[in-house]
């Protein structure tokens, strides 16, 4: 896997403003596919944005 | 008698043919060089072999990991996390590269390696935990976003020496064979239970319309809700015995021991005494 940025979003308007700060940067909402795409190169995101708490109220 | 070959006796040669065979070199003489060849060749080999062991074992010595190495931070690495999360009811922190798994993070860091690598693509569940009482995959889930979890693995399970009700029924039922897949198959049984328990309903449930409530498993409930857990050794009927027994709560009876030495003794003892018993009474 490459190596990219982990930052944590606290809240929606912070996760946004991280996403849109790098155009390379992904959303991380659990990462059972991401995390997999990344894992085989597919996917080559610089940075994840960690929203899991966040989008877990919108399921 | 005069026709007999005489084994023993020389051949009647000419005395041009006895200088030639003189002049001609045994067999036991070829090659006696190439042999000697060979085995100093051999015996240096091994000699080699025995040095760079020995200097392996040295340098491994001298690498003695202290007891706070896996919790040191990492050297040199570019985006590191720092994690603080609940392992089996204990507070870890850990400092670890973001690309780090929790399954990497488990194995690796905490030595609990109860937890097995498969296919690391999802596909096994031989890597299933708890993490916050739901089953996950943690070979496809970044141990940096577990801050402030709390993580069981199959070590966690167990009550000291009290196996959890789910590893004894896995015992009981023989719902293993090589047993590679099998703590995440407990894992994930124990908290299919629950999500079961909290009326959570899956594909085959009949009517997904009924008022959340828990959810009777049948077999093919087990099924389903255990789909995620793949066992080479087919061991499913077992598993499925296994599981049904926990959630029913009803035991049934265990229809086989541990083999046991002594048991076994005194099981002919018994046996010879009754037969002499009988035979005596029937003199």
């Amino acid at each position: 896997m490459r190596p990219f940025k982990y930052s944590r979003a606290n809240d929606a308007s912070q996760a946004v403003q991280l996403a849109v700060a790098n155009k390379n940067a992904k959303f991380l909402a659990g990462g059972t596919n991401l995390l997999d795409l990344m894992k085989e190169d597919v996917e080559r995101p610089t940075e994840l944005v960690d929203g899991i708490r966040l989008f877990a109220g919108f399921v | 008698m005069s026709d007999d070959f005489d084994e023993t006796s020389e051949p009647d040669l000419t005395t041009d043919e006895e200088a030639l065979l003189k002049e001609v070199p045994t067999l036991t003489d070829v090659g006696q060089a190439r042999r000697k060849f060979i085995g100093q060749s051999i015996a240096g080999g091994l000699g080699i072999f025995a040095l760079s062991l020995l200097e392996q074992e040295k340098v491994l010595a001298a690498l003695a990991i202290s007891p706070d190495a896996m919790f040191a931070p990492a050297v040199g690495v570019e985006n590191s996390v720092k994690v603080v999360f609940k392992i089996n009811g204990a507070t870890k922190s850990l400092e670890l590269d973001s690309r780090m798994v929790l399954l990497d993070a488990l194995r690796e860091r905490l030595e609990l390696t109860g937890s097995k690598k498969g296919c690391d693509h999802g596909q096994c569940g031989a890597c299933t935990v708890i993490v916050d009482g739901r089953r996950v995959l943690s070979c496809l889930t970044l141990a940096a976003t577990c801050e402030g979890k709390e993580v069981t693995t199959i070590e966690g399970l167990a009550q000291g020496d009290n196996l959890h009700p789910m590893q004894s029924a896995f015992i009981k039922y023989d719902g293993f064979q090589c047993g590679y897949c099998t703590p995440g198959q407990i894992c994930s049984a124990v908290a299919m239970l629950t999500e079961a328990k909290n009326g959570e309903v899956s594909f085959v449930t009949a009517d997904v319309r009924q008022s959340p409530r828990s959810v009777a498993l049948t077999d093919d409930e087990i099924r389903e809700r255990m789909s995620g857990n793949i066992c080479r050794c087919g061991a499913y009927p077992n598993i499925i015995k296994a599981i049904q027994e926990v959630h029913s709560g009803k035991q049934a009876a265990q229809s086989w021991n541990f083999h046991r030495p002594e048991t076994k003794l005194a099981d002919a003892i018994n046996d010879v005494l009754t037969k002499e018993a009988t035979s005596d009474a029937t003199v």
